[in-house]
């Protein structure tokens, strides 16, 4: 029998990604109903949850490379599917293959460390799909509604994750305050997307962004008052899903108090999420207005940096000092979104894109070196880094390794994220953004080597048991590896972000180029 | 791979790459092997090898370009795509001064590492390996032709340097450790915006290229670009206000430290004016070179005066070294001072400068290892607990007393050519400036002498009545020091021929872009 694949359906295939993480997100629950309790039962779980994200990966690589299969295209056909509400771009599929990685790594870091605290296995798994889902979705989104879906998908999620460890009164704590503060920044969101509706009439991004363009070309932004309170609003409420200053209250505590695997998940899933929704509505939708929202991102920018990293300086919890460094690292990006002008745009999104991959390998990675650390029976402080490199020289060399990618030391994938960064804001002529940011790699330095410090140079108090965690310190050796293999092979995935552009930027860094 | 990979390249053979990853795969070799015998036995024909890599390379460098196209160009060249569309290209190279360097980094490693068998009993494997991508490091520092790749090794040079101080070091180690690494990632963060600049305004960041354009610059923006340069090279040479950090760090490091960071970390610093800075921004550097030439005047004098008072032997050095790093500073900057005057007199200061940082290599080097032998035996550097150590340790007297007239400047030892070279230089610059310079010879010779008496001579200590002379690892590497002093004190024509056409060809660029510049500024006059 013929089948004709050209009548697959382009709506389905265009979210073919999401239905699988879907699927096995429902079936993670039906899994965990019927096993009886087995004693690795928390594996076989995140076997089948990872089986979903890695299928789900492979076919947005197909989707990526437009690569066929017996004549199936995976491709949808359609740029925009589902009545212009979702995207297949490029750009969309990197960040989807970023949130899957993410799922893939912190499903790793997990699974012993939940089933020890005794959580409830399935839902945690399942939800942890559902969050994913939510990334995914805002990852293609074009329209305002499928925005706030999936940010608000992932944001649910992750309040539920956040106080996971319902015995924890930290973690509790964590989630409240998370969840509040939550809520607040969606309202302003949801605000700022009423009035960018009001003022244009659409909710579909490119749709707006050429009533903004007529705005502009008649008489600028800044007549329309509406229009601007709008863009305030929304940089706000996206400002508190990437943690920018001053929109980062919440993140210290948040990651604190949440389970280590969660406080990695949460430190690089809803971030990436943030941004591409940041990208996708300052660039696409307000992309014709870059002369008024560029200044706010720089000033938040420098802000973001200055802050994270000063405060990191004081920090004696190591989940906290990365909170704030996650804070700083926020700033870097938003270096890259401040150096966008229209004939900067492939480079403004790519280095973004490219930085986001890279911490994304090393922040977990990081995050991981301290669940191994927490299974010996230490807490997070820095004092149970005294030392560590005499009694565990492994975890300490790999937390080396990161501590300095995220330094920003060569050769790890970190300092590239910075150099192009940088090599963005000079191109688009601002120098002494980049120094500035230069300067705070400097200070950022000095606490991520202070962990190095202790690690290395001092004595440990005692050694503590160590117990096997054979999936853990593959995952952590693994990350090391390819911070350094990224870093010297780093050209396909260079081009991949180069490639992953809205068509709107491509076709306006078309139109300045020439 | 890129077809044109090993286009200028008389071996054919991509020996750079060896001689820069030999070291690493050693490392991780390490990582396999247990025994701290078997640990040592591999670390130390690892770098023993890699030392024959650099002598056959610098032979067929030699024997090359001798007749054909000159010592001074650049060969042994590995050149291909790494990241095409920022135009980054993993290019190496060398020409007749790195090439130098980088046989002497070989040689300071297996020596560093030679000597540690003994002393060093705390995380053996770490240390080794330590070592080893501290080489890796410095090599690559040598052998970049390519800005980026430049960059990536001046940065991995850093890491293991702070972890040999801070994890094997004395008693303030940590301080010592993390000072030396803030300092010399602030300057060289600097440079980094130096570099990105350089990118954008060339679209390129191959050297051999920026060195052709870079002169052409506007005189503003050399200046800038020098500055960032200056922030990265100053710190590392030390130069005046930026040396706090070398005496810390000396003083803390093990022996094997010790050595390679006055052997040749604090010639990167140098080496970066001579292959960056000078050719790249000269417009730049002839502005602030009265500046530097007056904070090298200030080093020379602070470094010998400081020295002068110093109780600890180690920190005499290191201050010895802050002085004689002066000499190098200087001659680079009475160059590039002079390289309007004609090449003759501009490429006497610049020569002087290369023999200089091969001589402090050799004699300074040697000096640190005899601070280490007597601190393995007696646990302390106090120059007052020492004393008379002639009677139980003749060889090891013999040998301090090589090192030490060489540091001086003894005429027939390498350290009086290029102190001579750059005097003579200092001299054409001003006459002040030469006078002031020659003058400080005194001083060296007054603190090195006393702290020899004091050290060598008078009455043996009781506690130190039964020191065992230097052992076998120590004896042939204080020799073959000593030894390679004498050659290029008594034949300095020969490294002198080398190296010549390369500061030659390295002010050229430089002095055409200047005849450039005042030709326009003519044209609209």
């Amino acid at each position: 029998m013929q089948i004709d694949y050209n009548a697959l359906n382009p709506d389905l295939l265009g979210i073919l990604p999401e239905i699988i993480v879907t699927i096995f997100a429902i079936l993670v629950v039906f899994v965990d109903l019927f096993t009886r309790g087995t004693a690795n039962k928390s594996q076989r779980l995140a076997g089948v949850s990872i089986a979903g994200y890695l299928l789900a990966f492979i076919v947005c690589i197909l989707q990526f490379n437009d690569i066929e299969i017996g004549g199936i295209v995976f491709r949808s056909a359609h740029a925009q599917v589902f009545a212009n509400m979702m995207a297949t771009d490029n750009l969309g599929l990197f960040f989807k293959m970023i949130a899957l990685l993410t799922a893939i790594v912190s499903v790793l870091l997990s699974t012993l460390f939940i089933k020890e605290r005794g959580m409830a296995l399935g839902e945690y798994y399942a939800i942890m799909g559902l969050a994913t889902l939510g990334m995914m979705v805002t990852a293609a989104a074009v329209d305002l509604t499928t925005v706030f879906v999936g940010i608000e998908l992932m944001s649910i999620a992750i309040y539920i994750l956040t106080g996971f460890a319902r015995n924890d009164k930290l973690s509790n704590e964590a989630s409240l305050k998370y969840f509040l503060l939550g809520i607040f920044s969606t309202a302003i969101l949801v605000y700022g997307m009423a009035w960018l509706y009001g003022m244009t009439g659409y909710t579909n991004l490119r749709a707006i962004g050429q009533v903004v363009g007529q705005v502009q070309n008649s008489g600028g932004i800044t007549s329309n008052g509406g229009l601007v309170l709008a863009m305030f609003l929304l940089i706000a409420g996206l400002g508190f899903k990437i943690a920018a200053v001053p929109f980062h209250m919440w993140t210290p505590d948040a990651y604190q108090g949440a389970p280590t695997p969660i406080t990695a998940f949460m430190s690089v899933g809803p971030k990436a999420a943030g941004f591409i929704a940041t990208i996708r509505i300052l660039i696409e939708a307000l992309g014709p207005a870059w002369h008024t929202w560029v200044p706010v991102i720089i000033v938040l920018s420098i802000l973001t940096m200055t802050l994270g990293n000063v405060v990191a300086v004081m920090q004696r919890s190591v989940k906290r000092m990365l909170a704030y460094s996650s804070i700083a690292h926020t700033g870097y990006i938003l270096v890259g979104l401040a150096s966008y002008t229209p004939a900067n745009g492939q480079l403004a999104i790519s280095s973004m894109s490219f930085y986001i991959f890279s911490y994304l390998i090393m922040n977990l990675a990081a995050f991981g070196v301290i669940v191994w650390l927490q299974r010996t029976g230490a807490n997070d402080s820095l004092e149970s880094f005294r030392g560590l490199s005499s009694w565990a020289p492994g975890p300490a060399a790999l937390m080396l390794f990161f501590m300095l990618s995220l330094t920003g030391i060569p050769p790890a994938i970190g300092f590239l994220g910075k150099y192009y960064v940088f090599v963005s804001a000079l191109q688009a002529g601002l120098p002494w953004l980049a120094v500035i940011g230069v300067l705070n790699s400097a200070v950022g330095a000095f606490y991520y080597l202070r962990i190095i410090w202790y690690m290395y140079f001092e004595e440990p108090r005692a050694a503590r048991e160590q117990r096997a965690a054979p999936a853990l310190i593959w995952t952590l050796s693994a990350s090391a590896v390819a911070v350094v293999l990224f870093f010297i092979f780093s050209g396909p995935i260079l081009d991949a972000t180069r490639n992953s552009l809205p068509q709107v930027v491509a076709m306006l860094a078309g139109a300045a180029a020439r | 791979m890129d077809p044109n990979f090993l286009q200028y390249n008389v071996m054919g053979f991509p020996i750079l790459s060896v001689l820069v990853y030999l070291p690493v795969v050693t490392a991780l070799a390490l990582l396999f092997v247990r025994g701290k015998r078997t640990i040592q036995m591999v670390a130390t024909i690892g770098a023993a090898i890699d030392l024959a890599l650099s002598l056959v390379a610098l032979g067929f460098y030699i024997y090359y370009k001798w007749g054909y196209s000159g010592l001074g160009a650049f060969d042994l060249q590995e050149n291909g795509q790494w990241l095409p569309f920022l135009n980054i290209r993993y290019h190496l190279g060398v020409d007749s001064i790195s090439i130098l360097l980088v046989a002497l980094t070989t040689l300071l490693t297996l020596i560093a590492i030679a000597v540690s068998w003994e002393p060093i009993q705390k995380r053996v494997k770490e240390y080794y390996i330590v070592i080893l991508f501290l080489e890796a490091g410095m090599l690559g520092v040598f052998v970049s032709l390519d800005f980026f790749v430049f960059y990536i090794f001046w940065e991995v040079m850093l890491v293991p340097m702070a972890l040999l101080i801070g994890i094997w070091g004395s008693s303030n180690r940590v301080y010592a450790s993390i000072k030396f690494f803030l300092y010399t990632l602030a300057g060289s963060l600097l440079m980094l915006v130096a570099i990105i600049a350089e990118y954008l305004s060339h679209q390129t960041l191959d050297i051999l290229q920026l060195q052709q354009m870079g002169p052409y610059d506007s005189t503003e923006f050399q200046n800038w670009v020098f500055l960032a340069f200056a922030a990265a090279f100053a710190v590392k040479v030390p130069m005046f206000p930026f040396h706090t950090w070398l005496p810390d760090a000396h003083v803390e490091a093990p022996t094997a430290g010790s050595i390679i960071l006055a052997g040749v970390l604090l010639k990167m610093g140098a080496y970066g004016f001579i292959r960056f800075a000078l050719p790249i921004s000269p417009s730049g550097a002839a502005t602030f070179a009265p500046i530097m030439i007056g904070l090298s005047v200030i080093a020379i004098i602070y470094g010998a005066l400081v020295s002068l008072v110093q109780p600890d032997l180690k920190k005499l050095i290191a201050y010895s070294s802050v002085s004689h790093m002066g000499f190098v500073t200087l001659g680079l900057f009475t160059g590039i001072w002079l390289h309007e005057e004609g090449l003759g007199a501009a490429t006497q200061g610049i020569d002087g400068a290369v023999i200089v940082m091969l001589s402090h290599g050799f004699l300074t080097g040697g000096l640190f290892l005899c601070v280490g032998v007597i601190y393995n035996r007696l646990h302390s550097r106090q120059i007052s607990e020492m004393g008379g150590l002639a009677k139980p340790m003749p060889l090891y007297a013999t040998m301090f007393m090589f090192m030490m007239l060489g540091s001086v400047g003894l005429p027939g030892l390498s350290g009086f050519v290029g102190e001579f070279l750059t005097m003579l230089g200092a001299f054409r610059a001003d006459w002040l400036v030469g006078t002031i310079t020659t003058s400080v010879v005194i001083f060296a010779a007054w603190y090195l002498f006393w702290m020899f008496q004091r050290v060598i001579f008078g009455k043996t200590k009781p506690h130190s009545e039964h020191f065992p002379d230097l052992n076998r690892p120590e004896a042939i590497s204080l020799v073959a020091l000593a030894a390679l002093s004498v050659l290029l004190g008594i034949f300095p024509g020969v490294v002198l021929q080398m190296i010549h056409p390369a500061t030659q060809q390295l002010l050229q660029t430089a002095a055409q872009a200047q005849t450039h510049a005042v030709a326009l500024v003519n044209l609209f006059r």
